[in-house]
This record gives C-alpha cells, structure tokens and sequence, in this order.
C-alpha cells in the first residue's frame, strides 16, 4: 500500500490528535495511545517496532456484539445476523461441536491465556458495506486513510475489500476488471445469488473443520472476507486486495477468503492486517482457501501487523493443479502468538509452490511460523525460503514439513532457512520435517543460525557508515528474500518496519 | 513394558507421527558380553552407579527399565593422564530368541584418553523375534578424549537398542563412530551434554536398512559450555521396503557463548517403497553462535548416473557401488582390520588382504 513518510504522517495526525482523550474530531469520539516522535528519537538502544501509526482505536457506537463466549446459542445468532442459508447455518453448528470435541495443540506457542469465554466472536459496525469511500462512516474511513488503503486503490490496485471488525465496510473491484469477468465480492454475498452454487461446493473443502481446533472455530463463526473468481485465460495484471482491521477489544476476527483461479488465469491477491493494542487478547483466526486450476498461477502476499495482544491462528491452504503454480510471498511482523502455516498442495503433474517469508519476533512475541508442503503428483517442484530475526527477548520457531507420496515420481523441493539472532536473549528454533516416501524424489534442506557479522559491520562502518546503520541495512537486505517479492509500495512499508525496528540498534 | 523411547526434545505436527515412538519390551536376562582391554585400563563391575541417572538418547522410560534389573554394570576406566593406544574391545552377542539387555560405562579421568570397539552380533538362527539392549554412559573429564566405535551386525528377526548418554567436562574431545548394519527393529539414541567449555563432540554415522528392517534415531547434542563444537554427520541407504526415521537436534542454550553446532544427514533411496523420515532440528537460545544443517535425501545425482553408465556399468550396479562406498567411507576411519574384514563379511566388500 501507498504510505506517506512517517514524518509527514505524524504531522497529518497532529491535527487529530491534538484534539484527544475525550475531544472529538467531526463529531466523534477520538483516543489515541503513546503516538512517537519516531525523527527526533535518540539512538542510543533497540526499539521494537514502532507501532504507533497502527495502534489507534475508535469507540464502536451503536456497533452490534454478541455475548462473550461460544455457545450454539451465539453460533444460531451469528448466523441469523448474517442471513445464512440453512446449509450455512448448520455447517457452522457442526464445527462448533468439533471445535469442542478437539484439543489445543501440544506442541507450540503456549495458548493458555486466550479464554474464548472473554472472546467476543462477532462485532458489526453501524454500517452496511459501501462501495464508494464518501460513503463509509467517518471513523471507520479514518481508519482505512491512515492505513492508506483508500489511496492505494487509487494509484495501484484492481480491487479493494476493507474489513472492520467482522464485516466488510466497503468492497470494490474497478469496471475493467469486473468486465473480464473476474468476480471480487464480499463472501456473504456470494452465498446468495449466481455463485452461490459454486462457492457451496468449494467452502472449506480445503481446511476443513476437522483439521485443527481453530479451524473448527472458524467453521463455526466465520465472518466476512472475500470471494474471488478469476474465469479461464484471464490475466489480472493489477493486485487485488483485501484489509483486514481489528478494532474492537477483546474480539476475534474470522474472515474467511476463497479464490478460485480457473485454467490459464493469473491473480495476485495482497492482505494486510493491522489493531490497536489492548489490554486484552484479541483473536483471529481466518482461513484462506485457493485453487489454482490447471496452468493457472496465483501470488498471495501477505503483510501481517497485527498488535502485540493478538492471538493470530490462521489456516492458508493452496491446492495446485497440473501445471499450475502458488507462489506466497509472506511478512509476518505483529502478534502476540502466532500459529502460521501455510500449507500447498501439489496435486496434479508439474504444479508448483513457493514459499518466501520473513518473520521478526519482538519482545513479548512467541511467533510460530513456516510452511507445509504436500507432493501429490509427479513432476512437482517446491522451493521454500524463510528468514526469520529474533529480538528483545522474542521467540520465533521456524516449523514445516515437506511430504513426498509414494506416486510423486520425480519431485524436487528445497528449503533454506536462516535466522538471525539480535541479542541473548532471544530464541530462534528450526523444526523441519521431511517425509518422503518415494526414491524418484530430490529433497536439499539446508538452516543456519547465528548473529550478524563483526566482519561485515566492520566493512560498512570502514565505508562511512554508523554501527546502527550499517546493521540496519544489515538487517534489511537480510529480509530482501521477501521485499523484491512485494509490490513496490508495500516492500518500502516492510522495509519502514524493519528499519524502525533497528533504530538505536548499537549490538 | 510400554515405554515411550526417542523423544524430540521440540515436537511438532502430530500428524506427521514423528515427535516420539513407542516400544513395547522386556529385559529378562543379562547380555552375553565379551572384551579384551589394554592393561592400563581399570575394569570394575559394579551393582550401582551414579551415571546411572544421566540423560540418555531413548529417555527417561527406557532407563527405568534397564536400571530396574539389577543388571551388571561393568565399568571401564582410565587413570588421570594415561593415554592408552591399544583398542579396548567389546563384544555383545545377543541370542536371537532371549530378552537380554547390559550397560557398559566409561570413566574416562582428566587428561585420559582411550579407543573403543563395540561389537554386536547375532548368534543362534532361531525364528523368534528375540530383544537385546546395550546402554553406555560415559564422564569425560577434563582434557579427556575417548572415541568409541560401534558396529552393529544384526540380520534376521531381531529388537536391538542402543542407548548412550555422555557428560563433557572442560576441553574434552568425544567421537562416536557407527555402523548400523542390519537388524529388524534398531531404536538407536544418543544424549550428550556438553557441559564444559571448549568440549567436543563428534558422531558420523552410517547405515544399511534394507528389506522390511526399521532404523530408528534420536540424536541430542546439548551445548551448555562455552566454544563448545558439536558434529551429527549421518549417512545412508535405505533399500527394499525399509523405513529409517532420524531425528537430530542441536540445543545451544542461553550462555554457550561462541557455540558451534553442525548436522548434516544423506540419504540415498535405492527402492520406490522405502520410508525416509527427517527431522532435523536446531533450537537456540544464545546470539553469539554458529548452527548449521543441512540434508540431501534422494537418488544419485543425474550426472554421476551418466558418467557410470557411459562407463558401462548398469544403473543396478552403480547404486550397489554408491551404496558400499557410504560404508566404506566409515570403514576408512575405524582403523582396525579385524572390524573392517567383519563388516565386509556382511556387505560384500574387499577385505585387507584382497585389496
């Protein structure tokens, strides 16, 4: 996304924010947390990173909240609330009796503080989704303008679907596009009408509810999220995007998003997400499920801001088909805890996947992160790449498998992983798994760990740099496996991310 | 007794059924155990020891087990500063059809150094899957080296575990070489703490699992030390329908300051039915480290296969070829003719005297 300087940001705030803590602005009530004076900051220590532009909230006046808590009373509700078909409805009672049924997972991040009796499941704004910004109420577009969401479709994007709380608040795909005959919907939409069909025969066929407990959750209260369609041979040349933003304390966000990318077609779809930091544990727990149909190809980006409350459990999972390819691209910066593994499945000949991804664990973060691969078909190839970064105290675990089935004659994957460690007191951990299970098969993995080089710092400082800066390029080109990967505007948003991490950075 | 054996310090996904194994086996005997040791090295066998609570690779289940049967412990040990270059020689023969288990422990004193032989067999052809199980513990003390080589030749019907755990003083120097030659369930472990600074640990491995035989491991390099260097190099092949599962973990925990940690694992899949699992694993918790691992798991490089078959030889036979040379290789570094000429017994290859 489009962002102005930080500076010039702070100073457009400045004008809102010099009206705060009980003043309105335009008629509503503003309160604005800890905003930094990010360029006149001394550099004399390591800073987390500085969340200040993301972390603003907004009172939810006449928003709809179910009770705490999940029942089948709140699921029933939810699902009236939302006009389910019958199907829907029962689908989502279902998952809620597997959601009870299965155990937290024993083997990661602890979740022992989340209490989903205090997690509020569904929130909806005062508003019916828009397609036309002017029409968006004032606080919720606030939102998105600070986020540079309204701007970036302007200038750089086909679609946009902005999600505030647990509904899409507004949703848009430009004529151009639309008359291709590419469909970007809101998913409640879909379910009604022409491609209600079509989204019933696809949703969580994928991730199903059995998979994980959190996927049972999401089966149970889903909310909002996108349907995308791409029709045979069509090109969309201009990324799609959706913006996902949590506002509500003590709520959990569960959008789910299916795209379909029929035969030949290409898609690029963005996600960003963001909070403001409570005190409280915020939840999300989203699914992504895409097919990518024979020789078509589908990049999903991601940049994950989430606030350091959030409890970030999402499913991703891409089925690829003869010739077709996934390729994610994925920057996972925000969280409390963070379960996040994409998963692809290759499932006919010479389908493709590819993982790239950076993750930067900061004090208070237990980020668990990393991809799954399954080779169902001969002639696949995957290729992993992840670098991960541990600070002030952060934990990241890199965790993935690369399965090869007995039939998957001729595959080839690869994974590197390399971490690096800022401090001692941080941790960074590799769990890779590989299970392969025939002999026509190529599998390389390769992991290092360590801390960055006196050798190298000593050579940029030897060419005028200061120790911070030539640590913090360090660092940047560091993560550069996934911001070459990025759209222009949001690998500069990345890089503001990292580089603002390493202000003061003196080793 | 159940016992849960080989556990990752880390799990993972459940699914991927890899985090643990479980076994089922008794102890009813004491092993048959053989040696020929240097003169100055003191042997004592013993009812009780207090290596006996030390961490071992298989864990905790199977330590109770073995310490449970008032088995024997013989004890082997080397005096402040003597450095022995005679081999010290055991030789374990477990009898097919019998239950049997012995522990062996190594006090190697500071300064000390010794080379070990550890010889398992088979004896008795009966049909029966018999047990048998060796647990080593060793206290390497400071300046101390002690290199161990264990040959493993097992074929036919047969439960075989073996354990080691390892406590590393300052500066001491810890090699294991190994050969794990056949056997129809091999659940093999290795723990070691790497408590003084500047000790170091080595293990190269290589294996042959072929028809329906299972290969089992749980390795555990622990850095406390500081500038302590560990090295988990396994190699590999897996023919037929056999199923290996290696998990590797290098734990550098907060203050092993200027730690190195390396493990690298190749494994070549001969048959389309076998099963490679591969785990392996590098937790950290200290900045100022080096970790590295690396694996290739797969067929012969398509390059070397042309280069052979231009040759003449068939596509059969450069596997065979490849899979004894990652034998071989391990043969070249134990440097004793009469364990070379025993393991060319099982897998063909070329005795001193025909070389």
């Amino acid at each position: 996304m489009v962002k102005e300087p930080v500076e010039k940001r702070i100073d457009i705030n400045s004008e809102i924010h010099a009206k705060n803590d009980g003043q309105k602005h335009k008629g509503i009530d503003l309160k604005t947390v800890n905003l930094k004076e990010v360029n006149t900051k001394e550099k004399t220590y390591v800073d987390d990173i500085d969340r200040s532009i993301y972390d603003f909230r907004f009172e939810e006046k006449d928003f709809f909240r179910v009770e705490g808590g999940l029942t089948p009373e709140i699921v029933k509700q939810i699902s009236k609330e939302k006009n389910d078909p019958e199907w829907m409805k029962e689908f989502r009672l279902k998952s809620l009796n597997i959601y009870n049924k299965m155990p937290v997972p024993d083997w990661g991040p602890s979740i022992d503080e989340l209490n989903m009796d205090n997690i509020v499941t569904y929130v909806r704004p005062n508003t019916d989704m828009k397609g036309d910004w002017s029409e968006v109420p004032d606080d919720i577009k606030i939102t998105f303008e600070r986020l540079g969401i309204p701007e970036a479709e302007r200038t750089s994007l086909a679609g946009v679907g902005a999600q505030f709380d647990s509904e899409l608040v507004y949703h848009s795909v430009k004529e151009e596009v639309a008359a291709m005959g590419v469909i970007y919907t809101d998913f409640e939409s879909s379910l009604h009408g022409k491609y209600a069909d079509m989204v019933k025969k696809y949703f969580m066929k994928l991730i199903t509810p059995g998979d994980h407990k959190f996927a049972a959750l999401h089966g149970a209260v889903w909310s909002g999220g996108s349907f995308v369609y791409v029709p045979p041979g069509v090109n969309v040349d201009i990324p799609l995007q959706s913006y996902f933003r949590l506002n509500a304390p003590g709520a959990g966000q569960f959008e789910h998003t299916l795209i379909i990318v029929d035969e030949g077609a290409y898609l690029h779809f963005i996600e960003g997400c963001s909070a403001p930091k409570y005190n409280v544990a915020n939840l999300h727990a989203g699914a992504v499920e895409i097919f990518v149909k024979k020789n078509a190809r589908v990049r999903y980006s991601t940049i994950e801001n989430w606030s350091k409350n959030m409890y970030n459990l999402n499913t991703k999972r891409a089925i690829v088909e003869e010739g077709g390819a996934i390729e994610w691209v994925s920057g996972s910066f925000g969280s409390k805890v963070s379960y996040l593994y994409p998963m692809s499945i290759l499932n006919g000949s010479g389908a493709k996947a590819e993982f790239t991804g950076v993750t930067f664990a900061g004090e208070g973060q237990n980020l668990d992160t990393g991809a799954k691969i399954l080779h169902n078909a001969p002639n696949t190839s995957s290729f992993i790449n992840i670098r991960s970064i541990s600070k002030s105290g952060g934990i990241n675990t890199y965790r993935s498998s690369v399965v090869i089935a007995k039939h998957a004659k001729n595959s080839k994957s690869a994974v590197s992983c390399q971490s690096l460690m800022l401090d001692n007191i941080s941790r960074s951990d590799t769990i890779p798994a590989m299970d392969i299970r025939t002999k026509d098969a190529d599998v390389g993995h390769e992991a290092s760990i360590g801390r960055i080089s006196d050798d190298s710092i000593f050579y940029l400082m030897s060419r005028g740099l200061s120790e911070e800066d030539a640590k913090a390029l360090i660092v940047s080109g560091f993560a550069d496996n996934v911001s070459k990967e990025l759209p222009l505007e949001y690998a500069v948003e990345m890089n503001n991310l990292i580089r603002l991490e390493m202000i003061g950075s003196i080793g | 007794m159940d016992m849960i054996i080989n556990k990752m310090p880390s799990p993972t996904w459940n699914w991927l059924k890899v985090n643990q194994s479980s076994l089922n086996a008794d102890i009813l005997s004491e092993s048959a155990v053989s040696f020929s040791k240097p003169e100055s090295v003191l042997y004592e066998s013993v009812q009780n020891s207090e290596l006996s609570e030390i961490s071992t690779g298989l864990g905790e289940d199977f330590s109770k087990l073995i310490n449970s049967k008032d088995l024997t412990i013989h004890r082997f040990s080397v005096a402040k500063g003597v450095k022995i270059d005679e081999i010290l020689r055991i030789d374990f023969n477990f009898d097919m059809e019998k239950k049997s288990a012995g522990i062996i422990e190594f006090d190697i004193e500071p300064g000390a150094s010794l080379k070990v032989i550890m010889d398992y067999s088979l004896s008795n052809n009966g049909i029966d899957g018999g047990f048998g199980a060796v647990q080593t513990r060793v206290r390497l003390c400071e300046n101390a080296s002690l290199h161990i080589i264990q040959v493993q030749r097992m074929e036919g019907n047969f439960t075989f575990v073996n354990d080691l755990g390892s406590i590393n003083k300052d500066s001491s120097d810890f090699n294991i070489t190994k050969l794990l030659l056949g056997g129809k369930n091999t659940y093999d472990g290795i723990s070691i703490d790497l408590k003084g600074h500047e000790s170091k640990f080595l293990t190269e491995v290589g294996y042959l699992v072929k028809g329906d035989d299972r290969l089992d491991i749980n390795y555990l390099s622990r850095h406390h030390g500081i500038k302590t260097q560990s090295d988990i190099e396994v190699k590999g092949v897996l023919k037929d329908r056999a199923f290996k599962i290696f998990r590797g973990t290098i734990d550098i925990v907060q203050g092993a300051v200027n730690a190195g940690g390396r493990e690298t694992e190749e494994v070549l899949l001969i048959d389309d039915d076998v099963i490679n699992k591969s785990i392996p694993v590098i937790l950290c918790g200290e900045e100022d480290v080096e970790g590295a691992h690396g694996a290739t798991i797969g067929k012969l490089d398509d390059e070397l296969l042309f280069y052979m078959k231009s040759r003449g030889i068939s596509e059969k036979e450069i596997y065979e070829i490849m899979a004894k040379a990652r034998i071989e290789e391990l043969c070249q570094k134990i440097g004793d003719r009469l364990t070379v000429d025993r393991i060319h017994e099982l897998t063909g290859g070329v005795s001193y005297e025909e070389f």
